[in-house]
Parts: C-alpha cells; sequence; structure tokens
C-alpha cells in the first residue's frame, strides 16, 4: 500500500491534511486559521488518536525542515524561510475545460520556462502526485497546486487560459 | 438645563459600559463553564439591576451582533464548502427527517398548531455550530475522523435551518398565515436569491482587492453588513438570512475572505457575546409562565431532541464510511443547541413555547456539553459491551 494523502476543509477551524501511511497508521494535521498546527496519530485499527500535539508557527516550521532533512537544516534557518514565506507565493489552481494545458504535458508547456512557476502537486480526484515529472499530462479538472513568487503566480494564470482559483 | 440633560445622558451611557464589564466579568470568571453560557447567564443577571428598557441606545450592538453572527456562519459555513463535503447530502437529509420533519406530527398531537409546531420543531433541529467548534477545538478532537463528517452536517443544518427560518418566522409574526402574505414573502425570498446568485456570478471580486488592502476597510464591511441586515429588515426578509448570504458571497480565496477571517475575528467573538447576553437580558419575565404545562412541554421538547439525534447520527456517520464506534461517538457529541434555537425564541409571541424554548436552550447547552465531553467514554463503554 502506498501514502495516500487526503486534504479536506474543516469550515470554521481550518484545513485537515490526512496522510495514510504504508502500514496503515494515519497521521493527521489541523492547520488552524489562527495558524497553529494540530498533529493526531492514529494507529492503525484503532478509531481515536493515541497522541496529539499542537505546535505553533515558528515549531511547525522546525520540525518540516527537519522531516525534509537533515541537509536542508543547515542550509535553511527558520529566519530565511520566513523570508522565503513572505516572497513565495502558493496557489492551487483548478484547471478548466477550455485551458491551454489540456491535454498537453508539463514539459511540452515549458511551464517554468515560460512563468518561473513550479507545479509542485496534482490533485486528480481523490489521487495526489506529488511533485509531477514533465512527462505528466494535465488534465481539465486537475487541482494543480503552483508555488512560485506573485507575479510568477500571475503569469501561470494568464498562461493557463481558463480557470479557477474557487474550488 | 444642558448640565441636567448631560447628567441624564451619561448615567444611561455609564450603565451601558458597566453591562459590557459585567459580560466580562462574567465570561472570566466563569470561562470554564460550557462557551456562551456565562453571556446567557450575565444577561439574565444584568436585567435585575438594569431594565433593558433604559438601555435603548444599546440596540444597535443587539441587532448588529445578529447580522454578524450569521454572516460569519455564511462565511465559514457556505453553499460551496458543502458541495466539496464528500457524502454528506444523504446524511444530511436523514438528520433532517429524524430531527425536524418527525418532531411536527409529534408536536400537533400534544396540540400545538402547525406554524407552533414548526417552530418547536426547528427549536430542537439544528445544533449549535458556534458551541459545537468550540467544543471541538478545546477538547482538540479537530483531527478525529468524525470532525469532518459532523462539521458537514452542521453546514447542512446551518443552511437549510436559516431557509426554513426566512419563511417561517415572518409567517409567525405576521399572525394569521394568508394566500398574501405567504406569496409576498416566497416573492421576496426568491428574489433575495435571484439577487446573491446573480452577485455571485456576476460581481468582479477581483476588484475588491485593493479595498481589502485598505486601512479603512473596517468601515466598508461594517457597513455593508449594517446595510443588508437593515435593508432585508425594512423589506420584512429575516435579516439573518440576508448577511448569513453575504457571508457565502465572499469568495475564499480572496484578500477580502483572508483579512476578514484573521482580523475581524475579534467582532466575531464579540457578536456571539452580546447576541447570547441579549436573549436573556431582554426576556420580558412577566411573559413567563411557569405552570405544569410549560414543565411538560420542556420534558417533551428535551426527550424528542435527544432521541431523536442519535439514530440519525450514527446511520449518516456509517453510511459516510465511519466505523461504529466513531459514529457513535458523533452521535452523542452533537446535542448542543445554540443560536438558531434563540432566533426561534426571540420571534416567538406565545408564552408557554416562549418559557419552555428558553428553558430548553439553557438545559441542551449544559446536557451538550456534558454529553460532548463523556461521548468518546460512552462510545468506548458501548464498544465494549458489543
Amino acid at each position: 500500500m502506498s501514502l495516500k494523502v487526503r486534504e479536506t476543509e474543516l469550515p470554521g477551524i481550518g484545513k485537515k491534511i490526512l496522510f495514510k501511511l504504508k502500514n496503515g497508521d494515519e497521521i493527521t494535521i489541523v492547520a488552524r486559521n489562527i495558524g497553529v498546527k494540530d498533529l493526531y496519530i492514529i494507529e492503525s485499527g484503532k478509531d481515536e488518536p493515541s497522541f496529539f500535539i499542537s505546535l505553533d508557527e515558528e515549531e511547525a516550521k522546525e520540525i518540516g525542515i527537519a522531516l525534509i532533512g537533515a541537509e536542508y537544516k543547515a542550509s535553511i534557518q527558520p529566519e530565511k524561510l520566513d523570508f522565503i514565506a513572505k516572497e513565495l507565493a502558493m496557489e492551487w489552481v483548478k484547471v478548466g475545460e477550455k485551458s491551454t494545458f489540456c491535454g498537453k504535458t508539463i514539459g511540452e508547456m515549458q511551464i517554468r520556462k515560460k512563468t518561473g512557476a513550479t507545479i509542485v502537486g496534482i490533485m486528480r480526484g481523490d489521487e495526489f502526485i506529488p511533485g509531477p515529472g514533465p512527462e505528466e499530462k494535465i488534465l481539465a479538472g486537475d487541482l494543480l497546486l503552483v508555488i512560485g513568487k506573485m507575479r510568477n503566480i500571475k503569469s501561470f494564470l494568464d498562461y493557463c487560459g481558463e480557470y479557477s482559483t474557487r474550488w | 438645563m444642558w448640565g441636567v440633560f448631560n447628567k441624564v445622558v451619561e448615567i444611561s451611557y455609564l450603565k451601558s459600559a458597566v453591562l459590557f464589564l459585567l459580560i466580562f466579568a462574567f465570561a472570566y470568571v466563569l470561562r470554564r463553564f460550557p462557551p456562551v453560557l456565562p453571556f446567557i447567564l450575565s444577561g439574565f443577571v444584568a436585567k435585575f439591576f438594569i431594565p433593558s428598557d433604559e438601555i435603548t441606545h444599546l440596540s444597535l450592538f443587539d441587532r448588529s451582533a445578529v447580522f454578524i453572527l450569521f454572516f460569519f456562519i455564511g462565511l465559514e459555513f457556505s453553499f460551496e464548502k458543502l458541495r466539496h463535503m464528500v457524502n454528506i447530502w444523504i446524511p444530511g437529509f436523514i438528520e433532517f427527517l429524524f430531527c425536524f420533519l418527525l418532531p411536527i406530527p409529534f408536536f400537533l398531537k400534544l396540540g400545538y398548531e402547525i406554524t407552533s409546531s414548526t417552530l418547536l420543531a426547528l427549536l430542537i433541529y439544528p445544533t449549535s455550530s458556534v458551541i459545537f467548534v468550540k467544543l471541538i477545538l478545546d477538547s482538540k478532537r479537530a483531527g478525529f475522523p468524525e470532525t469532518e463528517f459532523l462539521i458537514g452536517l452542521l453546514i447542512f443544518q446551518d443552511i437549510v435551518s436559516v431557509i426554513i427560518l426566512s419563511f417561517v418566522l415572518p409567517l409567525h409574526e405576521y399572525g394569521e398565515v394568508d394566500f398574501t402574505n405567504a406569496f409576498y414573502l416566497i416573492i421576496k425570498i426568491l428574489l433575495v436569491f435571484v439577487i446573491f446568485v446573480f452577485l455571485l456570478k456576476y460581481l468582479p471580486f477581483r476588484l475588491f482587492d485593493d479595498i481589502a488592502e485598505s486601512d479603512s476597510f473596517i468601515f466598508f464591511i461594517w457597513g455593508i453588513i449594517l446595510f443588508v441586515g437593515f435593508l432585508s429588515e425594512r423589506f420584512g426578509v429575516l435579516p439573518a438570512l440576508s448577511t448569513f448570504l453575504l457571508g457565502v458571497l465572499i469568495p475564499e480565496k480572496s484578500k477580502m475572505y483572508e483579512r476578514i477571517l484573521k482580523e475581524f475575528s475579534v467582532f466575531r467573538e464579540l457578536s456571539i457575546g452580546l447576541f447570547f447576553f441579549f436573549f436573556t437580558f431582554k426576556l420580558d419575565l412577566d411573559k413567563f409562565v411557569i405552570r405544569s404545562d410549560v414543565i411538560l412541554l420542556v420534558v417533551a421538547i428535551f426527550v424528542v431532541s435527544m432521541i431523536t439525534k442519535i439514530p440519525p447520527i450514527y446511520i449518516g456517520g456509517r453510511l459516510s464510511g465511519l466505523d461504529r464506534p466513531q459514529s457513535l461517538r458523533g452521535a452523542f457529541s452533537f446535542f448542543v443547541r445554540g443560536e438558531f434555537s434563540v432566533l426561534v425564541i426571540d420571534f416567538v409571541n406565545d408564552a408557554v413555547i416562549k418559557t419552555a424554548g428558553t428553558i430548553y436552550v439553557f438545559l441542551s447547552i449544559i446536557f451538550g456539553v456534558i454529553m460532548f465531553i463523556l461521548a468518546p467514554s460512552i462510545s468506548r463503554i458501548l464498544r465494549r459491551i458489543r
């Protein structure tokens, strides 16, 4: 069984991201509207969490860096991450049926070269494709997770043609 | 002469200031109490010291609290979010059937006519989203598997309730329901929905990004909420419906949405406090009747509202893919009623229903919170018995 990721809204609370691990355990992150991240672990076969911790934004960033890998920790300090966070923008973009991207691969469209923005993930139905390669075909209805500077995101949206950010 | 006039005004305004301090004192001292209960209690206590008719200038706070509260409910619990919540329509309809439609014939049997029976069913149908979300956060259960399902149900309930209320409450206010009144009301509500859909489709929200970044954005948003609320009141449409739809209108991925949610949440807290405070502060105790039929009605409402909640939530939970313990935990966590029930009581003229409804809201908050806390243990015990 592979890792499954599901992101859902919890209106009035924030966003819930559920990771179903290969061994059946589940990790749930609730990113609350006030910035706090709550982390729950539900062991396989159990119906309620056996572990809970609440992290503030700084703690969540530090732990995130550590989880990415120790080699990144040396080069990206939290203050730098703050700077990056201010510079970077992230947008979920739903591809419309008449979009220029429809049926074409990421490589074919030269998205990064032409807009400066990068597609870091694709949500297709219930399936999440993290870090899609240049051979990945974009389909109508795909939810693209795009990062870049604000102006890159704007060029991306222009290049995409028909899209929706209110999905 | 001016000196005397000023003194009168000052005393009245001073009393208002004391009210705010009193609300704070109750909320602070009783901070371990169930959410919103300190506000309800402070309103009840305050009315013995300061008669509500002496503080007429606070009516703007009172009315705008309703507008802002329902604006925020619309903002967070929109149709758009409901559309993306998986498998919530069937459980929502099952719960609507059990908790709203089924109790109506029961109240008719008790001798209440159709409008009163519908109002009583509305009193017990919606769980309080304000209190429930607070309980979820306080008890650290946001990441529990059933929470997503329960929040989905809350959205369903809120949308259905606000629509039904917008029909039933004005009709109840007219006194006698006749065809002309009903026809005009339906036309007015349909018009509100047509305007809403038109704005949702054609209003270029990106134009508002600049406004949202302005320092004076607060004046814009306050002005719009009050304008929509009072305008709909003027035309006999329930302001809660219009301000709810106004909240729904604001696109989730917009600067306006982000700014309102991040910076104006303090007004949400203020409006929740004032809404529940004024509920008891404005109560006319002369219209309160404590008789055997009131007690019987309280017992009937309470029992029906609790019994009808468990099966639909359990069935709905199972249909949504939750396992038995999770569905049970959800069913026992969903008893607490609040803002919608208060809105119904505010409109009711019948002394018996008003008294019974007020007592019921008190009881349902206390009992609902206790059951919410006990729900995980109850679910574990029932699992062992099986």
